[in-house]
């Protein structure tokens, strides 16, 4: 007898995969609670990623986008609304089970030295995590650890030195391995270029594309530089305040930004073979206490009434 | 492969060797030539305190009726006897086992005490932080010389008592400077970059926090040392110390300065072993920190 | 010869380490005229900062400067005694930070900062100070002066603070400003803000030196450039000439590793490797092991900052006085 079941299923799960989004927040709001008061840093917030997508998140400091990316990644809970990996709540899965999950979602921070672990090597940083969720053996750890740190061009004379041994440009590289080892399927860049130079700073995103399109990542990347945002994502979503603004297929919010923040963010880039774009007249204050709608003005366009 | 090459490391860092933490510090530390002929001299006197039973030619409690208060060179007695005719050096060297086994004991015992309470305050936080750290600072405002009598009395003029007297006023400093310490690392990125790679609460207690906190621990405990040697000889001076004939150095020179005239050796030879061993392990405390001082800008 | 705001001549700066001397400037010669901003462009470590510390003489304890003369309005600054060195500091030159809290004093409201200023370096009275600070916190943007002087810097926003930096470089008037980043910790939309008001004092005859590794940020706001590398000047020329058509193969490779919006099409060539470790200096042209151009010339031998020429007439420049274009690379000078 032949289990049809058996047969059949991969195939209805293949296409829910490639219909449901990797990750997605839903109403996400997070209030923290300081000192000083209430501080709400992200305000009913949606978004969705799917898979193989990249997804900017653009935004000055305080608008709540780094916040964001702790909440996709499941290090901070919402204060309400969802965030599914995968179509499963976030909030629904704790302890040892969530630690399960993390696997699949890793990250890249904006500090690449503060966040490799100082005391331990460069193939012992990347190994950490298959320890972690007990891949392998010891021996298969560091050989993967090795070739891992290869793909990312760190010469394999160097992996037993330590991360202050680094240049910069070499310790993201690091953390980047480290966060591949697991083979997520959602990676999140935290400002993964903004602590580093220049001619480094290229080099890194080079190897993110490179890695993108050679192992089918979907990203999630945060930055405040628009151009290489623009460079990188499918699709930009921009946050003011805690609050999506506006967020659009990338060549749409370039080419016909619709929002006044958009374009004030647009005018402040200061590019190296134009003028910059004349600075918008209109000035726009957000008022998150009253807050306005998401209007779709075009397919996938969404912008804040202003 | 185009990506590969773009990335060859430069230069700079071929010259350099692997250097862990805890390699580099060492290296410091060797390189501080006062520090490490301390270190030595120190672990000089851990080894014969160890073996104070063979090297000692005599037992602490064994007289010499025919030389009592004997001179430096005396027959059998090099350093001389006391004034029951007990030989100085035999009770010099039993005197730093008393001295060490207390010292070591309680800074040991209190640094597993500080260590699991600094942890658990600092890492858990909320009201596991305010009820540890009340508890800390209701001993901090207690007068250790008192809680050393308290206990003392209680317990007896034991070798335990004065271990655990000496210890209970040196837990709270360790426990608040692990705390101090846990709270500044749990900030730092790689905490949050251990929690997103699904690592668990004691996992990044022991194995990512712990070992980061361990070089200001293990400056404080080398300074920690040497101060609970001086309690020690402190307590016995006031005559809460070991229960004699249990020799200890404190008592020693408080008897000797009973005979300073008759036999000033009495008193020289364990005050300045007292001294030399004080400022032996202040100096590798001192080497200790400057090791990890340098550790902590590095980058 | 005339007489330019600032002169630096062939200045050279070591660190004093225990392993011996390292030179982190080597040889740097620049030139800023009243109302004219020149850019030092650079990675971290190329010695842009400590360029223009050892112009200020505010340089870390164990640095000094080895050689080279540094002429303000004519006068020359490395011998000055430090007294005169001071007054040279507060009144005719101000200098503006990255991180606003390294320039202000957190204890002190504005108007202490401000005022006490201008009485210590005995530039005015008590009143006339307190009316200059008023107005210089007025110039830079602040919203209602005369009650925001008496704010603390830390009850002021970034963008705000970043501002009272400036008002506290400028109240006394000094005729060079040095910016080291003044805009790499502000948002992006306060950056342009910022240099806006910073032109208005370029526009009133201040010379700036802006030190940046923002490409964007130099092209919009200075008119001549620097490009620093391994504590060397490899590269000048006015700044739009140097974006258009640059010719050191660090430019270039700076130039092509910058991303900007609309430039999708434009292939991203990062430089390979990383800035040396002065302490390792390469031999030659210290960039040669980045450099895809390099020639066996270049590893053994320094190319000094030469004119560029095409056909032995000097490559043109925009025509402005004193706009030259030099770099320092055997490939450049020798195909002319």
């Amino acid at each position: 007898m032949v289990d049809v079941s058996d047969v059949a299923e991969p195939v209805t799960t293949e296409r829910a995969a490639s219909e449901r989004p990797v990750i997605a927040a839903e109403h996400v709001d997070k209030v923290f609670n300081t000192r000083a008061g209430e501080v709400h840093a992200v305000r009913d917030v949606s978004l969705a990623v799917h898979s193989g997508q990249t997804l900017g998140l653009v935004g000055e400091s305080g608008s709540g986008k780094s916040t964001m990316a702790r909440l996709l990644m499941g290090l901070l809970p919402p204060t309400s609304g969802t965030v599914r990996l995968d179509g499963l709540d976030l909030s629904t899965v704790r302890g040892a089970r969530l630690r399960q999950l993390r696997s699949q979602m890793q990250m890249v921070f904006q500090n690449p030295f503060g966040s490799l672990l100082p005391h331990y090597s460069a193939a012992a940083n990347v190994a950490e995590p298959l320890r972690l969720h007990k891949r392998g053996d010891k021996a298969w750890r560091r050989e993967r650890a090795v070739e891992l740190l290869d793909l990312v061009g760190v010469n394999r004379r160097f992996v037993d030195h330590y991360p202050r041994q680094f240049s910069g440009g070499q310790q993201q590289r690091i953390a980047i391995a480290r966060a591949l080892a697991l083979e997520p399927r959602l990676l999140v860049c935290d400002e993964p270029t903004s602590s580093l130079d220049v001619s480094i700073q290229a080099q890194v995103l080079v190897l993110l594309e490179e890695l993108r399109s050679r192992l089918g990542l979907t990203v999630v990347f945060i930055s405040h530089n628009l151009a290489v945002v623009e460079r990188f994502a499918d699709r930009v979503t921009v946050m003011c305040m805690g609050q999506v603004v506006e967020s659009a297929p990338t060549e749409a919010l370039f080419g016909a930004p619709r929002h006044p923040y958009t374009e004030k963010l647009l005018a402040a880039i200061l590019p190296v073979t134009s003028d910059p774009l004349p600075q918008p007249d209109i000035s726009w204050r957000s008022s998150p206490d009253q807050p306005s709608a998401l209007v779709e003005v075009a397919p996938g366009h969404e912008v804040r009434e202003s | 492969m185009a990506l590969a090459e773009a990335t060859e490391p430069t230069g700079s860092i071929e010259a350099v060797k692997a250097r862990g933490h805890w390699a580099g510090a060492w290296a410091r530390f060797r390189a501080n030539r006062l520090a490490f002929i301390s270190l030595i001299f120190c672990g000089l006197l851990v080894i014969t305190a160890i073996a104070a039973p063979w090297i000692a030619p005599y037992h602490f409690t064994e007289t010499d009726p025919t030389a009592r208060l004997a001179p430096i060179g005396a027959d059998g007695h090099w350093l001389g006897t006391d004034m029951l005719g007990r030989d100085l050096f035999s009770r010099m060297i039993y005197g730093l086992r008393t001295a060490l086994f207390v010292a070591f004991g309680a800074e040991l015992a209190s640094l597993v005490v500080a260590i699991v309470i600094g942890l658990s305050a600092g890492y858990i936080g909320g009201r596991v932080d305010q009820g540890l750290m009340g508890i800390t600072d209701v001993m901090y405002a207690f007068p250790s010389y008192l809680f050393a009598i308290v206990l003392v009395t209680v317990m007896g003029r034991s070798l335990w008592a004065v271990m655990l007297a000496i210890g209970i006023s040196s837990w709270v400093t360790q426990a608040r400077l692990v705390r101090a310490q846990v709270l500044s690392v749990k900030e730092r990125e790689y905490i949050e970059a251990a929690r997103s790679m699904g690592a668990s609460g004691t996992t990044i207690s022991f194995r990512y926090i712990l070992p980061n906190a361990v070089g200001p621990l293990l400056v404080t405990t080398s300074f920690a040392i040497p101060a609970a040697i001086g309690a020690e000889a402190g307590l016995a001076l006031l005559g809460l110390g070991v229960q004699p004939p249990t020799p200890s150095w404190g008592s020693m020179i408080s008897e000797g300065t009973s005979y300073i005239l008759a036999a000033p050796h009495l008193l020289l030879f364990p005050a300045g072993m007292f001294a030399l061993t004080l400022l032996a392990f202040t100096w590798v405390g001192d080497g200790v920190r400057d090791a990890f001082d340098a550790n902590g800008e590095s980058r | 010869m005339t007489n330019s705001l600032l002169e630096v001549r062939d200045l050279r700066t070591d660190f004093l380490l225990k392993s011996g001397r390292l030179r982190v400037v080597d040889g740097v010669s620049l030139t800023v005229e009243p109302g004219q901003a020149l850019a030092i462009v650079g990675e971290s470590g190329s010695g842009k900062s400590i360029t223009m510390r050892s112009v200020m003489r505010v340089l870390p304890k164990t640095a000094r400067i080895a050689g080279g003369s540094v002429r303000l309005d004519g006068r020359e600054l490395t011998e000055l005694p430090e007294r005169q060195m001071r007054q040279v500091r507060g009144r005719q030159i101000g200098m503006v930070f990255q991180n606003a809290m390294e320039a202000l004093n957190p204890t002190l409201t504005l108007e202490r900062q401000l005022t006490e200023h201008l009485s210590w370096h005995g530039i005015c009275g008590k009143a006339e100070a307190r009316r200059r600070a008023i107005e210089t916190l007025g110039d830079v943007g602040i919203p209602e002066p005369e009650k925001r002087i008496r704010t603390y810097p830390f009850q002021l926003s970034g963008g705000m603070r970043q501002r009272a930096m400036i008002a506290m470089a400028m109240v006394a008037r000094p005729s060079l400003l040095i910016a080291d980043e003044p805009t790499t910790a502000v948002d992006v939309t306060v950056q342009r803000q910022i240099l806006d008001l910073l032109a208005e004092f370029k526009a009133r005859g201040t010379g700036i030196v802006m030190i940046t590794h923002d490409l964007g940020v130099a092209r919009y706001f200075c008119d001549d450039a620097v490009v620093m590398y391994a504590g060397r000047i490899v590269e000048r020329a006015p700044v739009r000439e140097l974006l258009a058509r640059p010719s050191h193969p660090y430019s270039t490779g700076l130039f092509r590793s910058t991303i900007e919006v609309g430039g999708r099409d434009r292939a991203l060539a990062p430089i390979p490797g990383a800035p040396p470790d002065l302490a390792q200096r390469p031999p030659g042209c210290a960039f040669h092991p980045r450099c895809e151009r390099a020639e066996s010339v270049c590893r053994e031998n320094e190319q000094m900052l030469l004119p560029l020429t095409v056909n032995g007439v000097s490559r043109g420049t925009s025509g402005r006085p004193g706009a030259v274009r030099e770099a320092a690379c055997w490939k450049v000078a020798a195909h002319g």
